[in-house]
């Protein structure tokens, strides 16, 4: 019986697995519209990216990419930016998030979409166009993952040993170790 | 690809379909030393490819979405449209998912590989609801053995025994281990009566047909992307390696009979469009519970005007599949789902009882899906962002339970498919799907609502969440429509899989089952191809 170190040393595996593992995978809609060329996105762009998605540290290459993307089906991208910039420190003072919605909305219902399509963007990866075909731009590196990557991989990639599983994650032994010392 | 005027291809069995089922039977029929030639429908499939469509797709949460369709093999997809291809005549939707290609719908699959119980095959003598089988248990236990070594399960151990489906033989491999959340509700949903147990898996537990073990990539359903989860690919390539002829995108569209109504071969149009005839000396059909309704009805002759194995019109009828409801919640404690295999654990001391005279029995499978996306994409849509959101996602990822129920459909004769007018670009007839839910299914689902409130609590669920009582997805276990039985007017072949109408056509896979019992059934409609081929075996002496 092979072991699992046997079994890819001798099938060629695990040059299969480190290649499905690498840390970034360029999807090929990047490749397609030649994303390593991407022009840097505006300052208040990154701005914007770096408040909506509370300064998680996203991948500057996605925010590269989604201002890219957004620019073809956002007439007057930049200018709806810097208002919805101004209006950031109002909607944060709102409480209830359905509320917030419903300011922007209230001031432009075009504010209201940019809100949702950059963070779908940041969060999730994807965006759509005119004809609301979704398009995938980032996976791996997208917010939401980045937001639970102490105890979960995105899916498809795995840096445990088998069974890994049984146990909480590390930083949860941690902060248990913690409160019994 | 031979055309039309090359010399005939001809073999011992051919075999049309190459998943699980044709793949397994494949393999048996070749060690016995009999000449296999293989038609499959749709392209050979590349897992590097499948995870990189995976990755890069826009609808992850569509596990369709990565298989590519072949204009001349198409397959229902229903994110983010309806594609069209099985048409819906209701009343109930029957969104099922397959693919056609070289190792078919067991890609993606979850690798549940469970065994009916002994009870399952008497529910009219029990309990006097739906049809006995023509088959016991043990008629079958042998077979389950060769399919479980055949795709690689593991399963068993000290909590779950035998699962109450007794066994000759040891799993080919110890259990998988809960993760550790799975192992908290099992703690917790104890006090309510629930035992929630490490399932069967076609998923290897360590290194098992030069596969590697799991490491828990957390994506079985599209595609696991290591290969220690079983597809029906495997097995189709150890066939190939016993001298199987295969011939992909090779769409079947008709059975040609002979003397004495034996089928004499099989005509496949090809990807150019190109007609082609096999020969041989049996056929056993394994395109899946719906592909080969379509092959059987389309086969029409002056033999058999409503088509192949088709005289008592039972082709086609008797669909079922597992109506699934759901709960989601927040436990009141980190269980970090998301990590490990996607559904290693599951309730099923709800599978069987006198209750089954009057409502469904249930199962609930406790899911392991990385629920990271699901929930972001719902707090994006309620205005959360920033810190706030991030804190959300993780304590609530940290948090999330998500349960799904499946209940026992009956065999109802009206449940069916038919061939539409409409036809696919390479001019096959589609598919009309006539389905509707019985009571039964509906009072299952009350008892299992109960059920999930017991667990809820529990567990100490908060923002809880039910699906509605007569509004449930479909599990993807495609059955019926083939059924085995003693009375060629209430089913389509014999216990041996054998047509009533045709002395060398079998069947093979899922249609083949005359109940769809409670569990994921790729395991029994392989333990169910393998008595076919062990049929055919028998017939060849």
């Amino acid at each position: 019986m092979l072991s699992r170190r046997e079994f890819f040393v001798s099938s060629g595996a695990g040059v299969m697995l480190l290649t499905l593992g690498a840390p970034t995978l360029l999807p090929k809609a990047l490749a397609a519209s030649g994303a390593l060329e991407v022009p840097v996105a505006p300052a208040p762009f990154i701005a914007l990216a770096d408040q909506l998605s509370g300064q998680i540290g996203v991948d500057r290459e996605l925010v590269n990419i989604v201002h890219q993307k957004l620019q073809l089906t956002l007439p007057g991208l930049d200018t709806l930016v810097e208002q919805l910039l101004a209006a950031l420190p109002e909607v944060s003072a709102v409480n209830a998030p359905a509320d917030r919605l419903q300011l922007l909305a209230s001031k432009a219902p075009d504010l209201k979409s940019l809100f949702l399509r950059v963070n779908t963007a940041l969060y999730l990866g994807t965006v759509e166009d005119a004809e609301g075909v979704r398009e995938c731009v980032a996976f791996e590196s997208v917010a939401a993952y980045q937001a639970v990557s102490d105890f979960v991989e995105p899916p498809s990639y795995c840096t445990g040993s088998p069974n890994f599983w049984v146990n909480p994650p590390a930083y949860a032994l941690q902060e248990d170790t913690e409160r019994h010392a | 690809m031979p055309d039309s005027n090359s010399t005939p291809l001809s073999a011992d069995v051919v075999i049309i379909g190459a998943g699980a089922a044709g793949g397994a039977a494949a393999v048996k029929l070749l060690r016995k030393g009999l000449s296999v030639l293989m038609l499959e429908a749709g392209a050979p499939l590349d897992q590097g490819m499948l995870v990189s469509n995976y990755r890069n797709g826009a609808y992850k949460n569509n596990h369709m979405a990565p298989y590519p369709t072949m204009p001349w093999a198409p397959q229902p997809n229903f994110v983010p449209h309806d594609n069209g291809y099985l048409i819906q005549k209701g009343p109930a939707p029957y969104t099922a998912q397959y693919i056609r290609g070289v190792g078919g719908t067991t890609w993606h699959w979850a690798g549940q590989a469970w065994r009916l119980i002994p009870n399952d095959f008497r529910m009219q003598t029990l309990y006097g609801q739906s049809v006995d089988w023509p088959i016991s248990y043990d008629e079958l236990e042998p077979y389950y053995c060769e399919a479980e070594i055949e795709m690689g399960v593991s399963g068993g151990g000290a909590l779950a025994g035998d699962y109450g489906s007794p066994r000759s033989m040891p799993y080919p491999m110890d259990v998988l281990p809960l993760p550790y959340g799975f192992e908290r509700l099992r703690q917790r949903y104890e006090s309510v009566g629930l035992e929630l147990l490490p399932g069967p898996q076609a998923r290897n537990s360590t290194a098992y047909d030069d596969r590697p073990a799991c490491c828990g990539n957390n994506n079985c359903m599209p595609i696991c992307p290591i290969g220690a989860q079983y597809n029906g690919s495997m097995s189709v390539r150890r066939a190939q390696g016993l001298g199987l002829n295969l011939i992909s995108n090779a769409v079947v569209f008709k059975l040609e009979t002979g003397e004495g109504n034996r089928i004499v071969a099989a005509h496949f149009i090809d990807q150019n469009k190109e007609v082609h005839r096999v020969t041989g000396k049996h056929f056993l059909l394994t395109a899946n519970a719906m592909e080969s309704v379509k092959i059987l009805l389309m086969s029409k002759d002056e033999r058999n005007p409503n088509g192949v194995a088709n005289a008592t019109d039972q082709v086609g009828r008797r669909l079922m599949d597992h109506p699934a409801s759901a709960v989601e919640y927040l436990a009141d404690e980190p269980l970090y789902i998301g990590r490990g295999p996607m559904c290693p654990g599951s309730i099923n001391n709800t599978r069987d009882g006198a209750f089954r005279s009057e409502r469904s029995a249930l199962r609930i499978d406790v899911h392991n899906d990385n629920p990271t996306r699901y929930l972001t994409e719902k707090y994006l849509a309620q205005g959360y962002y920033g810190k706030e959101l991030n804190e959300k996602i993780k304590r609530d990822g940290e948090r999330f339970v998500l349960l799904k129920s499946m209940f026992e459909m009956l065999p109802d004769p009206e449940n069916r498919i038919v061939l539409s007018d409409q036809k696919d670009a390479w001019g096959i007839p589609k598919m009309e799907i006539h389905y509707r839910f019985p009571e039964y299914v509906h009072r299952g689902y009350d008892t299992c609502r109960e059920l999930f409130a017991d667990c809820v609590k529990a567990s100490g669920g908060s923002e809880v969440k039910y699906s509605d009582r007569g509004q449930y997805t479909n599990s993807q276990h495609i059955t019926g429509t083939l059924s085995m039985g003693s009375d060629p007017h209430t089913s389509v072949c014999n216990k041996l899989a054998q047509a009533h109408d045709h002395a060398n056509l079998y069947f093979g896979g899922t249609g083949v089952m005359p109940t769809a019992a409670l569990v994921n059934s790729t395991l029994t409609g392989v333990a169910l191809s393998l008595l076919a081929a062990d049929s055919i075996i028998q017939a060849s002496l």
